[in-house]
């Protein structure tokens, strides 16, 4: 009778020992994303939450038994939720380019280059041939940025006869089909996406400029991003890298890690 | 994405929307009598406060003061916002609309006839009664209109909770067209406010009219 | 004596409305007061019935004093819940009737009974539809106000005001706001009430009818009472020169 109370006793308090210490130690890893991103983080077909970037950080969060939590944010106060501490780090398709100083940077993870998208009939062949042509972008993205930087193509955004913002870029491309616009400048991703499913359109062959996307970290946050990286490197290892890029062709080919 | 399904995701967002709105109303109707009083309080000092309050909420942007409200915590005190996400939403429209409501509130009460109040002080009906059988009555069929336009704007102002990312149909629209590349989340969006909005007008306009066996 | 009102004195912003004036109203009087416009008799009704704080002077009513002047010279009033039990003692008649137009008129005639001086709804129902009979407007009980000539109005004021058992009950110019032809109606029910002996102060412009009704009239001028008494002396044979003066323009 002494000894099975005895044995209830340590049972009872290695459960709870045990109970406590995983309790304290299952990191909580808050992915925050823009769900305006597809195909990186982006609602898909079935309703759900997913993207390439999402199902990356589910993986490394298996990979060391974190628990994994989606922080979708408005992407204009992705700066004060992640200085906040509501996520953890910018993991949406983020630009690491421009932004060098800005963040602490994880490897990257995805090419990507601007481009000008325009309709397969269009007079336009060459950058120097938008010249007098009015062209559309999404506020807030890489291309955008691009045109805006001096160091960029800042000069050739002068010779257009206007540039023209838009919210977003499926509002920019129902002016191209109409018309409205001449040609679209756009990440090559971002393009993909939009003119998959369409035959009316294609990109010119000269580039407007080149980026990557890495996942960006709070500045003092060395030791999470490390293990991000090393998780990261793993599952390149194991092919979960290129498992999960598999699903996303309209990126797969940017995909630049263990290439 | 197939239409049903993006139909149900949607519908999801609009009952997000719907619990915001009706919330926001439910807090914030009572709260803003609370003020109206509060505004007309005997005490400069609670009068001043108040009018401040409401100079403030009335003359900042809604999408900055949700910002604030969700953001303050950490940023002038450190401290930690988990969890704070949708109680800042919830603050910030019921403060906001509160002060709209006091606002209106007032304009009703200073639009009874001290008569009113004078009739009832002779027949001997104290402070709180005067107050709440003889002038909140007539005060509400007198605010109907304007409450009625107020509701309306809330059930549209609700999609400036994108701001703190919470997920109600218009955030939904955005993102499903964006993934979609179709607007016909937005055509969706419109549907849904449409209805809603006509349903609000419809209860408010019941409203009106079982007020109106007076004059 | 019902009420006695002892050297009132009343301002609004410094400017003097009430001079040091001093009535009483015994029980089953019925006292006008005339006077021509600005002359205080409103605030003084306003003063009785607690609406305005008098700023000196002494309000008694029932041999029991309301308000009084303090050592300082200050006007000083009972607590608050004793101040509502001398409320309880007068009902006023307004102008513009006040009737509050979201009830019914039966409503109007319970609802303070009810929750004021916690009357059952059955004892303030048939109290009311006595009072509404007796100003011929039974008929009239689900009605609201604003379905209702002003004459009508008025009288549901007076049974208004009737249902809460007022001791002594004001009058404050009761048909100034009536069309000509309705003034009659509202006259001949305070007439009634009279012969009732029903304790009242009338403020009123109506002269044949103060007249005839009243016991007692109180002529008042620029915040004083210029001369009172027996209506018949007050009019046929006025002593004042001013009241002689008031009179004589009421005659053209």
């Amino acid at each position: 009778m002494k000894k099975l109370f005895l044995m209830m006793l340590t049972l009872t308090m290695v459960v709870v020992l045990f109970a406590s210490v995983s309790a304290e130690e299952t990191f909580v890893f808050k992915h925050g994303f823009d769900l305006d991103y597809p195909p990186y983080s982006y609602i898909n077909d079935d309703g759900e939450t997913g993207g390439f970037d999402v199902e990356m950080a589910q993986a490394v969060c298996d990979y060391y038994g974190w628990e994994y939590e989606a922080v979708p944010f408005n992407w204009d106060a992705k700066d004060l939720e992640l200085n906040a501490g509501s996520c953890d780090c910018i993991w949406s398709g983020f630009t690491i380019n421009g932004r060098e100083d800005d963040y602490l940077w994880s490897i990257p993870y995805s090419d990507n280059t601007q481009m000008i998208m325009v309709n397969k009939n269009s007079d336009i062949e060459t950058l120097d041939d938008l010249a007098g042509k009015v062209v559309g972008v999404q506020t807030a993205t890489s291309a955008y940025d691009l045109l805006n930087d001096e160091e960029g193509q800042a000069d050739l955004c002068k010779t257009f006869k206007s540039l023209e913002v838009y919210e977003t870029y499926t509002i920019a491309f129902n002016d191209l089909k109409a018309g409205a616009v001449d040609a679209l400048a756009i990440d090559v991703t971002s393009g993909n996406f939009l003119m998959s499913g369409e035959d009316d359109y294609k990109f010119l062959d000269e580039v407007l400029g080149s980026e990557q996307y890495g996942i960006g970290f709070r500045k003092d946050d060395v030791e999470l991003r490390d293990k991000v990286n090393a998780a990261l490197e793993a599952l390149v290892e194991d092919g979960t890298y290129d498992k999960i890029g598999q699903k996303y062709p309209e990126i797969y080919d940017f995909l630049c890690l263990g290439k | 994405m197939t239409f049903s399904k993006m139909l149900s995701t949607m519908s999801a967002g609009m009952l997000r929307t719907c619990g915001l709105f009706a919330l926001t109303l439910l807090l914030s109707l009572p709260l803003g009598m609370l003020v109206a009083l509060l505004r007309k309080s005997r005490l400069k000092i609670v009068q001043m406060l108040t009018r401040g309050f409401i100079s403030v909420m009335r003359g900042t942007p809604l999408m900055l003061q949700l910002l604030a409200w969700y953001f303050g915590p950490y940023y002038l005190f450190g401290w930690s916002i988990r969890g704070w996400r949708f109680p800042a939403l919830l603050v910030g429209f019921v403060l906001n609309y509160a002060a709209y409501f006091a606002e209106i509130y007032r304009g009703g009460i200073e639009s009874i006839p001290v008569g009113q109040y004078e009739a009832a002080e002779v027949l001997g009906y104290t402070k709180a009664q005067t107050f709440m059988r003889i002038i909140l009555p007539q005060v509400i069929k007198r605010i109907m209109p304007s409450v009625t336009n107020e509701v309306i704007t809330l059930v549209k102002d609700t999609s400036l909770a994108f701001t703190l990312a919470y997920q109600e149909v218009f955030s939904l629209a955005k993102q499903i067209s964006a993934s979609q590349t179709s607007f016909m989340p937005f055509v969706i969006a419109g549907v849904f406010y449409f209805v809603a909005n006509y349903a609000v007008e419809f209860g408010m306009g019941r409203i009106e009219k079982a007020l109106d066996y007076y004059k | 004596m019902i009420i006695e009102m002892n050297h009132i004195k009343k301002h609004f912003d410094g400017l003097g409305v009430l001079h040091d004036i001093s009535f009483g109203v015994d029980k089953g009087e019925v006292v006008s007061v005339i006077g021509p416009s600005g002359s205080g008799k409103s605030t003084l009704l306003r003063c009785a019935t607690f609406l305005e704080d008098i700023d000196g002077g002494e309000i008694l009513y029932m041999g029991q004093r309301a308000a009084y002047t303090d050592a300082d010279g200050k006007a000083v009033y009972v607590a608050p819940k004793e101040l509502r039990r001398f409320r309880s003692y007068c009902g006023l008649v307004f102008q513009q009737f006040n009737l509050f137009p979201h009830y019914n008129i039966l409503k109007n005639l319970t609802d303070a009974p009810m929750k004021v001086q916690g009357k059952s709804k059955a004892e303030a129902e048939s109290i009311a539809m006595e009072l509404l009979r007796k100003m011929g407007i039974e008929d009239k009980a689900k009605a609201y106000p604003f379905q209702l000539s002003g004459g009508q109005q008025q009288r549901v004021a007076i049974a208004r005001a009737l249902a809460m058992k007022p001791e002594i009950l004001f009058f404050d110019e009761p048909t100034s706001a009536l069309d000509p032809e309705l003034t009659g109606e509202v006259l001949k029910v305070i007439r009634q009430l009279a012969e009732e002996k029903m304790t009242m102060v009338v403020v009123t412009h109506e002269m044949p009818f103060a007249k005839a009704v009243s016991n007692r009239v109180i002529f008042m001028a620029d915040g004083v009472i210029v001369e009172q008494g027996d209506p018949l002396d007050v009019f046929d044979a006025p002593k004042e020169e001013r009241t002689k003066q008031f009179l004589r323009v009421f005659e053209q």
